[in-house]
């Protein structure tokens, strides 16, 4: 006590502004209505913003476990709408009209750790494998688009070929119900892709969509790849080549989705059985 | 004393004007204000307790929210005015200092310095007065420009006042002189 009113005195010429400064303040505020306002508005702001301050520090703490939930949750719903698209008699999907001869494609959300955006065989590996239940051959969906499969895995990551290495080839289907072609890509660009093998007859044009037609198994019938950027025809043979913007980002690729079918395992011994 | 008596005569006449008068002067919509006041002010002696100017601020500004209705805007802007009076006084000052109890005149101590001491005294009271009024740190530029406008304006009238008292003293004085023989 004695220290503060030594400093008080030794500061008193301070302590009187201030004083007088809250006087005439006090004054201001209770004799002018538009200071007064302000003077409450200031105190709701100061409020507000500390009580906002405080949920973001909050809500930053719990960011992993809501983004793993958000990851889960995300590929819950899109095993959802694959169940879906498999039902034909939901209305809404309708216009797919393709006929899907599997059941049971599930989803298993993973995190890219490794991948490669500047080479002519880009690869990818992901933080999930063997123990989570992934298979080699399994697809991975990046936003829903086609990205690549498995081609190798251990017990806790999995290497995939995405559709930006030039090895494998991908069965698709311009538009739900259009002609199929053969994509590839070409080594150049990672946000393009060529369709070839496509039928001249067939009336293909700029923002048509291009899907997975199922056939390889590795994905389900109906999975979006990108859409048509231009068509040309060969003079050479009865086909026509397609070039097309692929929908999967792989320059911020991070959070995927593998997908396999639970009869995939029966359906290989099924082929391994007859060769 | 006698100069103090009469410090404080000269502060409360330029208050009474201030009241009466120039309370009425206000231009450009709000943008040129003259506060004659500061007139007294300006003319206190400096090298006092610096406690005291901080009395005489704000009790000048009390004075001036009582008669002027401006609940408290005048005492905010006069106490920071008294807080800093003994600064600006330090800061025009010659390099041997003023002596204690010295008015900062023009005629005697240049007009440059008493231009440069009037405008810092005026720029600080009207940029604290519009800027209190505004209630906003957004405003600060617009204070800024009003304060600039209304120094200006109240510096020209201290200018003439200041000048016209000083010939009125200095015709006054001649009469008795201490050279009675020029």
């Amino acid at each position: 006590m004695r220290n503060l009113i030594n400093l008080l005195v030794k500061n008193h010429r301070l302590a009187i502004f201030v004083l007088l400064e809250i006087i005439a303040l006090i004054w201001l505020v209770s004799s002018h209505a538009m200071h007064k306002n302000r003077m409450a508005s200031m105190g709701l702001e100061i409020s507000d913003s500390w009580v906002y301050a405080l949920g973001r520090l909050e809500s930053f703490n719990t960011l992993d476990s809501t983004n793993s939930a958000l990851n889960d949750e995300l590929s819950k719903l899109r095993s959802e709408n694959i169940i879906l698209l498999e039902n034909a008699g939901i209305d809404c999907i309708e216009d797919f009209e393709y006929e899907s001869p599997h059941d049971g494609w599930y989803t298993i959300p993973a995190e890219v750790i490794y991948s490669t955006t500047h080479k002519k065989n880009n690869l990818i590996v992901a933080n999930k494998g063997l123990v989570d239940g992934i298979n080699i051959g399994a697809g991975m969906l990046d936003k829903g688009f086609l990205a690549g499969r498995v081609v190798e895995i251990t017990n806790d990551k999995a290497l995939v070929f995405p559709i930006t290495h030039k090895k494998p080839s991908w069965s698709v289907r311009i538009n739900s119900d259009g002609t199929e072609g053969v994509m590839t890509w070409d080594g150049d660009d990672l946000t393009k892709g060529t369709v070839r093998d496509v039928f001249k007859a067939a009336l293909i044009l700029p923002g048509n969509s291009v899907i997975t037609t199922g056939f390889q198994g590795v994905f389900p019938p109906g999975i979006e790849i990108g859409t048509v950027l231009k068509v040309e025809s060969n003079d050479d043979d009865n086909f026509q080549t397609v070039y097309i913007e692929l929908g999967a980002d792989f320059y911020s690729i991070r959070y995927v989705e593998f997908i396999q079918n639970r009869d995939n395992l029966s359906i290989d011994s099924l082929i391994n059985s007859i060769e | 004393m006698r100069h103090i008596i009469n410090a404080l005569i000269l502060l409360s006449l330029a208050v009474i004007l201030q009241i009466v008068i120039f309370r009425f002067a206000i231009f450009s919509g709000g943008w040129a204000i003259i506060f004659f006041h500061l007139y007294g002010l300006t003319m206190l002696p400096v090298g006092w307790n610096k406690t005291s100017y901080l009395f005489i601020g704000a009790f000048t500004g009390i004075v001036l929210d009582i008669f002027m209705l401006t609940g408290g805007l005048h005492m905010a802007a006069g106490t920071f005015l008294g807080l800093a009076l003994p600064h600006i006084s330090s800061l025009v000052a010659p390099r041997e200092g003023f002596h204690k109890g010295h008015i900062i005149i023009g005629f005697k101590d240049g007009w440059a310095r008493y231009i440069i001491y009037s405008f810092l005294i005026t720029f600080l009271y009207s940029f604290s007065i519009f800027f209190i009024e505004s209630g906003q740190l957004g405003f600060a530029l617009e204070s800024f420009g009003k304060a600039i406008m209304s120094s200006g304006l109240t510096l020209v009238l201290l200018i003439l006042t200041h000048g016209l008292i000083g010939i009125a003293s200095k015709a006054k004085h001649s009469k008795v002189s201490a050279y009675p023989w020029s």
